[in-house]
């Protein structure tokens, strides 16, 4: 598998801890860390591209 | 301010279950959603970062060798090994109990006499190595099983079985002679063995006098124990990025922990959750757009 795609779990993780700290309803919860984490994969898949797009 | 809606029970208790066991804070304090989050959610990524780098991204201390001639593991009592704290321990420590272990292994290590000059019990394990004649070196893989020798000082006898790594001939030869072992506490699942003064060996058209290498460690004496640059050097050329990747993901464990602690100490930090925006953070927001 490559590297790259371990930052998905990781940020699943990362997202549902975060905002399980954050609040204490359920949905609520859900709600932010799922918007938490695609935010976060979309910035990473940016970050990503301009930095292929640098490199190649 | 602490929501009335959440019963905390003892603060301070769920406070330190939630460092012992990421969740149990929660689960005591009856959010079983939140433990059940926690845990499940912290411990894979701790574990995950483990199995990703081979059982070996957590340890409490590198050490530095005072004889640079000789390898960390076989540093005599005389020339004690100096330490220093690895800095991502202080992440992993916030795990809890997954990572005490590296702890109860640095006492370990450091109550530890160094270099193992006597035989004292039986050896049976796989052995990656070499004979040594004179300069030259005859790489082995096999196994290699030694006694303690009657009377002689730290003496070995037994048999090596295997096969010469360059063209696959099979070796089996009886060992009889010193033997040193590297020191018992350290952090590799490989531990040095050095035996001198073979005598009547025969591998191939050598007669070799030692033999140099490593034999396996028990999974007790290696696991999240101090280790040194050259072990550290041997994981990055084994698991190359993985085992940076591994190390992230224990770290990351452990701070996700640390504000899992204070939830359970102090509550969310935003609220419950079903709050309405402030008065002010609204009025806020319309000031911004009405200068913008």
């Amino acid at each position: 598998m490559p590297s790259l795609f371990y930052a998905v779990p990781l940020a699943a993780v990362i997202s549902l801890v975060y905002c399980s700290t954050r609040y204490e309803l359920p949905a609520r919860i859900y709600q932010t860390s799922t918007v938490m984490f695609v935010k976060t994969i979309i910035g990473l898949a940016m970050l990503y591209g301009v930095l292929w797009y640098f490199s190649s | 301010m602490r929501d009335p809606r959440i019963n905390f029970r003892s603060r301070e208790l769920a406070a330190i279950l939630a460092f012992l066991i990421p969740g149990a804070g929660h689960f005591y304090q009856g959010r079983r959603l939140k433990a059940g989050i926690y845990f499940f959610g912290i411990l894979s990524l701790f574990f995950g970062g483990m199995i990703l780098g081979d059982w070996q991204p957590v340890y409490s201390q590198v050490a530095y060798a005072a004889r640079p001639d000789l390898p960390l593991q076989m540093q005599p009592q005389d020339a004690p090994v100096s330490t220093r704290y690895s800095i991502g321990y202080a992440a992993q420590v916030l795990v809890g109990l997954p990572a005490v272990p590296s702890l109860i292994q640095q006492s370990r290590f450091s109550s530890d006499a160094g270099v193992v000059n006597t035989l004292r019990t039986s050896i049976h394990s796989d052995f990656v190595g070499g004979f040594m004649d004179g300069g030259s070196f005859i790489p082995v893989t096999g196994h290699v099983t030694l006694s303690p020798q009657g009377g002689g000082a730290g003496a070995g006898e037994g048999q090596f079985q295997g096969v010469t790594t360059r063209d696959d001939e099979p070796v089996s030869v009886k060992l009889s002679g010193p033997v040193k072992l590297g020191r018992p506490v350290f952090g590799s699942p490989r531990r040095e063995f050095y035996m001198s003064g073979l005598k009547g060996v025969a591998v191939g058209a050598s007669t070799p006098t030692a033999l140099h290498g490593t034999i396996s460690r028990s999974f007790k004496d290696w696991y999240q124990a101090p280790r040194d640059s050259a072990e550290l050097d041997r994981l990055h050329s084994k698991l190359s990025q993985n085992y940076d990747i591994a190390c992230v993901f224990t770290w990351i464990a452990g701070l996700l922990n640390l504000m899992a602690i204070w939830d359970a100490f102090e509550g969310p930090a935003y609220g419950y959750g079903d709050e309405k925006p402030d008065e002010d953070e609204e009025a806020g927001d319309g000031k911004e757009e009405a200068v913008t």
